[in-house]
């Protein structure tokens, strides 16, 4: 297999330092406090936030969690490959959850939870950077402050070429990958995931690109962000005057 | 003016949090409803087909917010002894999480449930919509079992109709790709078993599963002996009782649905929700008719 | 970095399952052409100043590699589709098409028109993939038009043509307003280099002119051969058990015969004749029909001579067909201890079939080596003369090529390839591709045996380099301190080689023990050290496989300074080693035996001759004396216990040279001396490969690298057993100790050499050992018939050879010291790995031997040597003659009409007018028949005067003769055993 062509092309015409196309719908669950379409690539998350709201009766180990939801029609393959991204999809929800903690201020959570669901709709390459992501935006859309502003990314060495935001042909190498979520003010990582073996140089390397794209990401997010509160100002007005009328 | 607005509005939302039957009562009253609909009609449809790639087909559908996504994925299976003839469907409903803020995931839900009982009739007992003898690769030895689950993202009423209308319009869109059987009783894509013998030959187009009727659904409601017709979740929760009709393209009725509630319905009512159901399905198979055309040109 | 440049398109694959990619289309690929006002100035790699600017269709770049490969073909553009295509369908296509890419020094600029926004096309429907693929070649070329602007309206831009030999495709490229030609028509164009006509491969491809012509002259010509079924037809046929299939391996002494092993009918199919063979060639997979039973024949019990095939001699095309079966001939060849198909009686008719299609083609990307039949009609200077190709490899048939340098190239050696064979062609056509040099030169003809044995002779490149240490190497601290490396270094470690040898794999010790008991040490260098898997070096190694040894030059298998410095366990200095070392006791009962890496010193690197001079000078008690003697005494007690244990005693007729060191020419040549000395050195490696087999097999049952000697099927001796029976001694062929037996009762008080004849004809009669991974068949078959060993494996010549070092790796990993390399683990890994071991193994062997048969060519060119010699077979036209002094065989006719033929196609041999046989006397008529009798294995004259047997004494003339067609051959001729010289004589 030739990853990077002699010219300098991905299979998919990328190069290797580019990140698939990003598409961001916030706000699209009218059911939800939150919510955010996230598409890079072929794969597309949707996340929805509840809360913060009262914390119901029971048990919570936790005032913040994070469910990413696999579906078998999400999946290449048969459904034994769903069961297999569905274990995966379970760590990286511990993952996120701890992250979450740590980013949400702690007076938010005093007497409140909540709650963010990701549901998977097609996965292919970089799924946690894509749940992450939406995720984080969803948390935004719904009005829950950070402490940092954060991006996930995906990153693989193939043919000691590092490649940024895999897609699934080249995520399905056994090749040294490792994904992270970015602090972009504290320049710090905060859950960082490898797989296959590498050494450190090469982990250095791929450390230092995904990095590179997660500033990438938060810039295009943010631009999404704030496109869709302009949206939301400009539409407010025409709504309470239709009521106004009813009444 | 922009404060006076806003607290018109956050005193119309106190008040339809606390009454909210009185709120209703008083948009019914002026024959509209609180979004702006006429009792009579539905809500605006919206079908997206082929927007999961990983699924064979799929569809989004979306009825106002109600939203539900389709897809199928196929799989080869053994033929059961007694129907070596038959492949199978199998159909599944998840509640997403998020479809609600009342969900918990990881709890199987009655609703889900239902809404399973409610497609199966619909699809296989009653309509008989797809005839499993079209999912035969070889008698007795390959069939497709064609996997339709369906996940309601947004759960705002008439889920039923959201879901039949996603599920017809993936089945509606499903190819079933040209396999042979080998002698070892492996399934191989037909153009790779033609391979060796004629490699330039063009790629044979994969099938349309043909589906032998395509039922719709229409869920109504009986509101102060007025009739609502395509129910939002709210509706749901204020209606005395609510009656699901599914008929298909021949307009023969092929179920109806009382989920009990708190009043009868009469002959004539349900007579009515058959009408309305039929007027429904005219305008609903036109925007399928109109997404699968579109669908079926962009390839 | 992010995607502003990209849009999406996306394509489906469509498989059982469907998969969806993204295809990003750009518009920051550049055209690679200084003309584009666009285009990046770095990232210009076309001539501003070419005439024109090529693109080349897929079918061009897959047919037509030798003539893109030609310097004068420069300024090519090649689009990605292409690319794609030629990667799908022809990976060594594609290979030589990415490094003329890459070259620096050539004009090749990839553009990737795939995904380029204005140059992706989508598969429009009912289009197949290959019209798409054309379109979007001519759309990419369309393009490119429009990018190339004038600066001035002095400029004159390159124009853009499209070479493709589709005329379907050029008609719709014209109409679309582009320059297309075919590949023919522009080499003409280039009327500068007329090279470049010769360079374009042959077959379907000519231009109209020329197919108008050439249909009118097929219209007239027969159909010689039938045309080959379909693969469908094929499959159902073999399906239905109505054909066979096999690889066709063509005999080496008629070209017109050959064999299928085919598993289907569970033994060789016979396929006799040029009509059979239909256009197969050796090595092709093809299937075959057999023939009724009342068609089958026997393998021809006659040596080939001129007019032997049944092809028409009416045209002229005939005339040349009695030039080529001439020129195929059986010249004079060294002993070849080769497989070769079993021999057979006349009386004994075998299965015999016709090839009815082609399975799959072996025709070489690398080309024949040969040269062209003389010209009977001197073609005028510069024309186009079709011309005959004669392979030095007699398997090939001829072929049949355009040049317009017929005459400067009728003196040289050249390579040229196959492009097709039509049902109407005598000969397949091929096309010239380069010139190697003038015929009977060293050099070339050196280079020749190289080519056509596959071996690899381009230098390491600089990346292999890069993974070698820095000269001058030592052993650091860090390899003193590990403790998985043993310092051995007090040990009295010698080495025991052949004199000049530098590559030093093995040393050797033995010291005695308090306890009485010997410590017997085999130290092989630690080459795994260096060689680390998944390196360029690895790779580089692997695909080598072996060192190969010609007899003036050796090509190596690792670069030279590892070869002969690093890894090499040279005297007076430490190296890095990987040894086994045994407790045994005086009697060589082993007690003990341990593995481990170590640091030795070797204190003396000896020649074979200084080791045995040294066991044998009973003056001499210093360290390294007593212990060879000591080693001495252990090997003889080994070999002793393995000849008990049925372990042959074969033997090759190996031949040594000696050198001029200035002229690199042959002085001397002899039979090959074998002490004592190097027995014991080869005792001792066979009990460490022995000793490792057992431990890998132990530690890794599916995953060790071993190598086997199949017992030999009873029929495989056949020949030998008639020829026994004849000459009245009897072998026990039913297992390898009553062969060992046997064979060492067979001598004759008066022929001193006879038992070394036999034994080397006993030789030929098996199959070669091979390697295979321990998880590739059932344990039984891991028997070594030869060595009489239940497991052997090769692990002792880790340099030169790359079994020896997958070996090493697996005995680390089983003590725990690496893990296990991922090629061992895997089956399919372990089987591409060992095919190309045997492969390499062999090519190896045969390149080894060829060089040996060059150089003793150039030995006899101004010598005329009377030598002893045996009959080795006897056929109703001649014998074939062995001399074992050189290691040379072949042909001696009777008939001076036989003699005559095969001289006017090449070699030449005759019966001498004077009584030769110091069996019979008496002169040959010339026109009556020999009578041969297989039962008795002789062969007598009509008028029963003269009699041969088979093993009978002979003495032959040996001399050189060149003959029209320019090939210098070894011409044996019979003489009265009485001009033997008394030195001559054997034994």
């Amino acid at each position: 297999m030739e990853f990077v062509s002699p010219e300098g092309l991905r299979l998919d015409g990328r190069r290797p330092k580019e990140l698939r196309k990003l598409r961001i719908k916030l706000g699209s669950l009218d059911g939800t406090d939150g919510s955010a379409f996230v598409q890079l690539g072929n794969t597309k998350v949707l996340a929805a936030v509840f809360g913060p709201r009262g914390a119901p009766t029971g048990a919570r180990s936790s005032a913040i969690s994070c469910v990413i939801a696999v579906s078998a029609i999400s999946v290449q393959g048969d459904r034994r490959s769903k069961e297999r991204l569905g274990r995966q999809a379970t760590e990286f929800s511990r993952a996120l959850t701890n992250a979450m903690e740590q980013l949400v201020p702690a007076d938010i959570l005093k007497n409140a939870c909540i709650d963010v669901h990701v549901q998977v709709l097609q996965a292919d390459g970089g799924l946690f950077a894509a749940c992450a992501n939406a995720a984080l935006l969803a948390l935004a859309n719904a009005g829950v402050p950070l402490r940092d502003i954060c991006a996930a990314c995906h990153t693989g060495l193939l043919e000691s070429t590092a490649l940024v935001d895999l897609s699934a042909q080249e995520s399905m190498q056994q090749a040294p990958q490792a994904a992270i979520l970015y602090e972009c003010r504290t320049q710090s990582i905060a859950i960082m995931q490898t797989d296959n073996k590498m050494s450190t140089t090469a982990l250095e390397e791929l450390l230092e690109l995904a990095t590179e794209g997660c500033i990438a990401l938060v810039t295009a997010m943010r631009q999404a962000l704030i496109s869709s509160t302009v949206q939301q100002l400009s539409t407010s007005a025409p709504h309470a005057s239709a009521a106004q009328r009813r009444d | 003016m922009a404060a006076a607005e806003i607290t018109d509005s956050l005193e119309a939302d106190a008040f339809k949090k606390l009454y909210p039957d009185q709120f209703y009562a008083r948009f019914i009253a002026d024959g509209i409803r609180p979004d702006g609909r006429p009792l009579g009609r539905a809500r605006t449809a919206s079908i997206g087909l082929g927007a999961v790639s990983t699924a064979d087909s799929s569809a989004l559908v979306k009825f106002g917010n109600s939203t539900a996504l389709a897809g199928i994925k196929l799989e080869i299976m053994v033929p059961k002894d007694d129907t070596p003839n038959q492949g199978q469907l199998s159909i599944a409903v998840e509640m997403a999480p998020m479809c609600s803020p009342d969900m918990r995931p990881g709890r199987p839900s009655d609703a889900a449930q239902v809404l399973v009982e409610q497609l199966n009739n619909a699809l296989l007992a009653s309509a008989k919509a797809v005839n499993l003898d079209d999912l035969c690769i070889d008698p007795g030895k390959a069939a497709w079992v064609a996997y339709l689950d369906i996940y309601v993202l947004d759960s705002d009423g008439s889920l039923a109709d959201v879901t039949l209308l996603a599920a017809v319009a993936a089945l509606a869109t499903l190819r079933l790709p040209h396999v042979a059987v080998t002698d070892g009783g492996n399934v191989v894509p037909s153009s790779e078993a033609a391979e060796a013998a004629a490699p330039d030959e063009m790629a044979v187009e994969p099938t349309k599963l043909q589906l032998r009727s395509v039922p719709l659904a229409l869920t109504c409601g009986l509101y102060k002996d007025q009739l609502i017709v395509g129910l939002t979740a709210e509706e749901e929760a204020l209606v005395a009782t609510s009656v699901t009709t599914i008929v298909d393209d021949q307009g023969r009725l092929i179920g109806q649905l009382k989920a009990g509630g708190r009043a009868e319905m009469d002959i004539a009512r349900l007579q009515d929700c058959i009408e309305a159901a039929k007027l429904r399905y005219a305008e609903l198979a036109g925007i399928l008719q109109q997404a699968i055309t579109q669908y079926d040109g962009s390839g | 970095m992010l995607h502003k440049k990209a849009f999406i398109k996306k394509t489906r694959k469509g498989k059982i399952q469907q998969i969806v990619r993204e295809h990003y289309l750009r518009d920051d690929i550049y055209s690679g052409t200084p003309w584009d006002p666009e285009c990046d100035a770095g990232a210009a790699k076309l001539s501003k100043d070419a005439k024109h600017y090529l693109v080349a269709d897929t079918n061009v770049v897959l047919s037509q590699m030798d003539f893109l490969e030609h310097a004068a073909v420069e300024d090519v553009i090649i689009m990605s589709v292409v690319l794609d295509e030629v990667r799908h369908r022809n990976q060594s296509v594609y290979q030589r098409l990415r490094s003329l890419c890459a070259s620096p020094t050539r004009r090749f600029y990839v553009f990737a028109n795939e995904h380029h926004r204005d140059t992706y096309i989508k598969q429009e429907p009912g289009e197949s993939v290959n019209d798409r693929n054309d379109r979007a070649i001519r759309v990419a070329t369309k393009w490119y038009m429009s990018r190339l602007e004038p600066a001035s309206q002095a400029d004159q831009v390159p124009e853009i043509i499209l070479l493709t030999n589709d005329a379907e495709n050029r008609s719709r490229a014209q109409s679309e307003g582009l320059t297309a030609i075919s590949i023919q028509a522009y080499a003409k164009s280039r009327t500068e280099c007329p090279e470049l006509m010769d360079l374009v491969a042959a077959g379907n491809l000519e231009d109209e002119a020329e197919t108008a012509a050439s249909r009118a002259k097929h219209a007239k010509r027969a159909r010689i051969y039938e045309d080959h079924r379909g693969m469908a037809d094929i499959t159902a046929g073999l399906k239905a058990g109505k054909y066979h299939q096999g690889t066709l391996r063509v005999s080496r002494y008629n070209p017109f015969e050959g064999w299928v092993g085919s598993e289907s009918v569970g033994e060789d199919i016979l396929i006799s004749g040029r009509v059979a063979m239909n256009r197969a060639i050796e090595g092709d997979a093809v299937a075959i029909e057999l023939l009724p039973e009342a068609e089958w024949r026997a393998a021809s019990a006659t040596l080939p001579k001129a007019g032997a095939d049944g092809a028409p001699a009416e045209d002229a095309e005939g005339a040349e067909d009695m030039q080529e079966d001439g020129g195929h001939i059986m010249e004079v060849v060294p002993m070849d201890i080769s497989e070769q198909p079993p021999e057979l009686t006349a009386a004994s008719k075998r299965p015999t079939g016709k090839v009815v299609g082609i399975i799959r083609r072996n025709w070489r990307t690398r080309g024949y080596c040969g040269s062209l039949q003389p010209q009977q009609r001197a073609s005028a200077r510069g024309s186009t003369a079709s011309v005959l190709f004669c392979p030095v490899e007699r398997r090939f048939p001829m072929i049949r090529l355009q040049t317009r340098q017929a005459e400067a190239l009728a003196d040289k050696r050249i390579v040229v390839v196959i492009d097709s064979w039509e049902a109407d062609s005598h000969y397949p056509a091929g096309h010239y591709v380069r010139t190697l040099g003038t015929i009977g030169d060293r050099d070339t003809e050196t280079e020749v045996l190289l080519i056509e044995h596959d071996i690899n002779t381009s230098p390491f490149t600089p990346a292999v380099h890069a993974c070698v240490p820095q000269l001058p190497w030592s052993v650091t601290p860090a390899d003193l301190d590990d403790p998985n490396r043993q310092d051995l270094r007090h040990l009295p470690i010698c080495s025991v080689d052949p004199p000049g040898c530098k590559d030093i794999d093995d040393a050797l010790h033995v010291v005695e023990l308090p306890n009485g008991n010997l410590e017997l040490g085999v130290h092989i260098a630690d080459v795994t050290h260096f060689l680390k898997p998944a390196t360029a070096i690895d790779d580089e190694a692997a695909s080598r496989a072996t060192t190969t040894y010609l007899v003036q030059r050796r090509i190596d298998m690792l670069p030279k300074p590892l070869t002969e410095d690093i890894c090499s366990l040279r005297a007076d200095v430490e190296r890095l080693a990987f040894s086994v070392v045994w407790e045994m006791t005086q009697s060589a009962d082993v007690v003990s035996v341990r593995f481990t890496k170590s640091v030795i010193k070797s204190r003396a690197a000896l020649t074979y001759a200084e080791a045995q001079s040294r066991i044998d000078d009973e003056r001499l008690h210093d360290e390294i004396s007593n212990s060879l003697r000591t080693m001495n005494r252990v090997a003889r007690i080994l070999r002793k216990r393995r000849a008990d244990a049925g372990a042959l005693s074969l033997a090759s007729p190996e031949v040594k040279f000696e050198i001029d060191t200035e002229t690199h020419d042959p002085l001397d040549v002899g039979i090959y001396q074998i002490r004592e000395a190097n027995q014991m050195v080869e005792e001792m490696m066979l009990l460490a490969n022995v000793t490792v087999a057992e431990h890998t097999l132990r530690a890794f049952p599916a995953c060790a690298l071993l190598r086997r000697h199949p017992v030999p099927a009873p029929r495989q001796f056949d020949p030998l057993l008639r020829a026994a029976a004849a000459a009245g001694f009897s072998l026990d062929c039913s297992t390898s100790k009553m062969l060992a037996e046997s064979l060492d009762k067979a001598v004759r008080a008066d022929d001193a050499y006879f038992n070394k004849l036999v034994r080397i004809m006993a030789t030929r009669c098996m199959t070669q050992a091979v390697y295979f991974g321990s998880g590739e068949c059932d344990p039984p078959e891991y028997h070594h018939y030869g060595l009489a060993a239940p497991l052997y494996t090769h692990f002792t010549s880790p340099i030169r050879r790359y079994a020896d070092v997958v070996v090493h790796r697996v005995l680390a990993a089983s003590l725990g010291l690496a893990p296990l390399p991922e090629t061992a683990r895997d089956r399919d890994g372990v089987r591409s790995l060992t095919d190309n071991l045997n492969t390499r193994h062999h090519n190896a062997q045969m390149a080894g031997r060829a060089s040996v048969e060059l150089h003793t060519l150039i030995f006899f060119k101004d010598r005329v040597v009377v030598a002893d010699a045996r009959i080795t077979k006897v056929r109703s036209n001649g014998l074939i003659i062995f001399v074992p002094k050189y290691g040379i065989e072949g042909p001696v006719y009777f008939t001076p009409k036989d003699a005559a033929a095969s001289a006017k196609g090449g070699a030449r041999a005759a019966i001498p007018k004077q009584p030769v046989s110091a069996a019979a006397a008496g002169s040959a008529p010339p026109e009556s028949e020999y009578i041969l009798d297989e039962e008795k294995q002789t062969v007598t004259s009509p008028d029963g005067k003269v009699c041969y047997t088979i093993f009978d004494k002979a003495a032959v003339r040996i001399a050189v003769e060149e003959t029209h067609g320019q090939r210098r051959h070894l011409v044996l001729t019979l003489v009265d055993r009485n001009e033997l010289p008394e030195s001559e004589q054997m034994g």
